[in-house]
């Protein structure tokens, strides 16, 4: 069970995604006249990401360990790896809901609100500190919002919020 | 018709619009490139979306001003603060910092910004004369040899991972995979789209590019919370640079300023290397060369100069490879080449000729940015100390909204929002895991012309023998061997005997495609590698085949 690290479960994954998407290549229809196929380049490359991950998960294999990195930390399971990677997990999870909600709040105040909400959580929890994420979020993603829109002419997503 | 093309370049760059945006450019890439953290790869793909509405002149021009400046800005962190602001500039601080804390924070900047304004410059006159010649050299090329070119290319950039070669050419792979998904240009048939439609189109460059780079960049920054909150804050504030007195030293040091500039567009000819590497060695090399090498590391001018004029004279050989070849020489180029194709001017090694006002205006443009850099740099000082007071973390969330708004632009649509949120987790999970970007962000640049070749040298000849007969195709096959060789190489070299063979190895093979492809200069360099060969044979021969230790295991040795 050593032997089980990272590596060797990233080589795995990659090799069956890799299966799965040249035996895709046999489902696609060949256009009458054609010299060569549609097919063919994703079969060179996928063929080729899958010998190179035989090769990478025999090296895996034979590591003894899997190499340190700099800023490597003992984690023990999986709530540990949350506390860890707790701010990452949350911008991308504030990121997602925003952009799911963009429909109904739009770019303006979606953007607003994920900046102010995620400045928030990351930053320290004073009241002085929630007053400057509010500007900030306001200042910052209204002004961009102001160029793209009337300087740019670019037309953001307005919700469902605001009058159009 | 050079000086015709040079005048229209000129006629095109000097625009007022152009100049206006080119200044922003050049601040912008100042500014961002002093903050530790942020990379000048980043604020180039973050200025993108920016360039839509603008001509493709003016776009590029607005990226290499980004580009210069943001390599100038490197500087003004690892001089003040030990940080680097960039790692292009890491080398600037082993001297750089220590004559700050001397006292002599002005001259230091000045070094710093009067050794980048030469060797951007050398490296400009290079690129000026070099890139016509060279593109010569790329209208010979078939389809064959452009794809064995793309293979090369990954390759080099791959084994700059060093023993992590695999990864680094598995991440090149799965690049050239993201651009295979969607329908199929000639034929229309749907790939890898397992029947959801927003796929059928494929996946833009921009919002993939900065997804992996950008977005898991600014991610890695924010996962220490202590990190992330604390503010940069300067000791000195009221800094003037000493101008005259930085011109004085450097060219006192003129011979430090020529070699590394000229190591810095070598280094930067190379598909994949760039500034990183290019400052670290030309420090090295100057140190080697200095008859006071124990000065280096307590504030020495040479220091500060070598590494400067090195990682700025990088984006010249850069360019060079880029116009003449239609390959990235680095990370930033190939977000330039993505800029190009959202213009519909596809990369290749024709580009001069079928693009050459573009192409010219490219140098000019890098010239200039030089100009500006010089004339905005103190006014970015002071703007610099301002942000640094402001912590990483409010710094990275607004710009991840001006991701958002700028990503969105591209096609006004949500998809690609989505698309850069999935990249931006593909990108912090490679970080984590040790996979290199450059090679995927290679591959997803130049995917579609690696297939469009390979389709094209397939359906002229089925026979695959044909890219080992070609003299071009073989010669960068060999070298592509070679690069990935090259990390074991670099790893026994002194330990194995087999290493010893390498480099004699590698010449006399290298002069097979040179003798085939003819003419009167390439079969004398043919000669000559095989006569580099032999020697290396012989003298190794003499030496009785006897390991000789290298790098690390010498120093021990002598200090021992």
């Amino acid at each position: 069970m050593s032997r089980i690290n990272a590596d060797v479960v990233i080589a795995l994954l990659l090799l069956v995604i890799t299966s799965a998407l040249y035996l895709d290549t046999y489902f696609y229809e060949t256009v009458p006249g054609a010299i060569i196929g549609a097919k063919i380049w994703p079969r060179v490359v996928t063929f080729f990401i899958g010998g190179l991950s035989v090769l990478y998960l025999i090296q895996s294999l034979r590591a003894t360990r899997p190499e340190p990195r700099d800023d490597d930390e003992q984690i023990n399971g999986v709530a540990d790896w949350f506390r860890v990677n707790r701010n990452v997990v949350a911008c991308f999870a504030f990121y997602g809901i925003f952009l799911a909600s963009l429909k109904w709040l739009g770019m303006l105040i979606g953007g607003i609100l994920f900046v102010f909400v995620t400045l928030s959580f990351l930053g320290e929890n004073t009241r002085r500190s929630f007053i400057i994420n509010a500007i900030v979020a306001i200042v910052c993603v209204g002004f961009m919002w102001a160029i793209f829109t009337f300087a740019l002419g670019v037309i953001l997503p307005q919700g469902e919020i605001l009058p159009r | 018709m050079i000086i015709e093309n040079i005048a229209g370049a000129f006629d095109a760059v000097f625009h007022l619009k152009n100049l206006g945006l080119m200044t922003l450019g050049v601040a912008a890439g100042l500014i961002t490139g002093a903050i530790p953290g942020f990379t000048i790869t980043m604020a180039v793909v973050l200025t993108l979306p920016f360039t839509f509405g603008m001509s493709a002149i003016e776009g590029i021009s607005t990226m290499i001003g980004v580009f210069v400046g943001g390599l100038s800005g490197g500087l003004m962190a690892g001089v003040l603060t030990g940080i680097p602001g960039t790692p292009s500039s890491v080398a600037t601080t082993f001297d750089g910092y220590p004559m700050t804390r001397k006292g002599r924070p002005g001259l230091a900047l000045g070094l710093g910004v009067w050794s980048s304004f030469f060797g951007g410059l050398i490296s400009a006159v290079f690129l000026m004369l070099l890139a016509p010649s060279l593109a010569k050299i790329g209208l010979e090329f078939g389809p064959w040899d452009y794809f064995a070119l793309v293979l090369f290319a990954l390759t080099i950039t791959a084994s700059l991972a060093g023993e992590n070669i695999v990864k680094g050419v598995l991440a090149g792979a799965v690049g050239l995979l993201i651009t295979a998904i969607g329908e199929d240009e000639i034929s229309g048939v749907a790939r890898f789209t397992f029947g959801f439609e927003p796929l059928e189109q494929g996946f833009d460059f921009l919002p993939v590019l900065v997804g992996l780079f950008a977005f898991s960049q600014l991610l890695s920054d924010l996962r220490d919370t202590d990190r992330a909150r604390k503010p940069m804050v300067l000791s000195t504030t009221k800094i003037a640079i000493e101008h005259v007195q930085a011109i004085r030293e450097i060219f006192r040091h003129y011979k430090t300023l020529i070699r590394s500039s000229l190591i810095g567009i070598f280094v930067g000819i190379l598909p994949g290397a760039g500034g990183t590497i290019a400052n670290i060695l030309a420090y090295d090399q100057t140190k080697k060369a200095s008859d006071t090498p124990e000065k280096f590391g307590t504030g020495t001018p040479e220091g500060i100069i070598a590494p400067e004029s090195s990682n700025n004279a990088v984006e010249g050989g850069a360019l060079i490879t880029m116009m003449a070849l239609g390959i990235p020489g680095d990370i930033v180029t190939a977000v330039m080449l993505g800029a190009l194709l959202i213009h519909n001017i596809a990369p290749s090694p024709t580009f001069i000729v079928t693009e050459p006002i573009l192409a010219y205006s490219i140098m000019v443009a890098f010239a200039l940015s030089l100009f500006i850099m010089l004339g905005l740099q103190a006014i970015c000082l002071r703007i610099f100390v301002t942000v640094t007071r402001v912590p990483m973390y409010r710094l990275a969330i607004v710009i991840l909204a001006y991701c958002a708004i700028g990503i969105f632009t591209l096609n006004n649509i949500v998809f690609d929002l989505w698309v850069l949120l999935i990249f931006g987790l593909l990108g912090y999970a490679m970080r984590r895991y040790g996979f290199p970007l450059a090679p995927m962000i290679l591959g997803v640049v130049l995917g579609d012309n690696a297939e469009i070749n390979l389709i094209r040298a397939l359906a002229t000849d089925d026979n695959l023998m044909i890219f080992f007969m070609r003299p071009w195709s073989l010669f960068f096959l060999m070298i592509a061997t070679a690069s990935v060789i090259f990390p074991w190489f670099q790893k026994y070299r002194g330990k194995k005997k087999w290493t010893l063979l390498f480099s004699p190895v590698l010449a006399i093979t290298l002069s097979i495609p040179m003798f085939m492809m003819g003419g009167q200069v390439r079969p004398v360099i043919a000669v000559g590698l095989i006569a580099i060969g032999l020697y290396l044979i012989y003298k190794r021969h003499r030496g009785g085949w006897e390991l000789k230790p290298v790098g690390a295991d010498e120093h021990q040795l002598r200090e021992g």
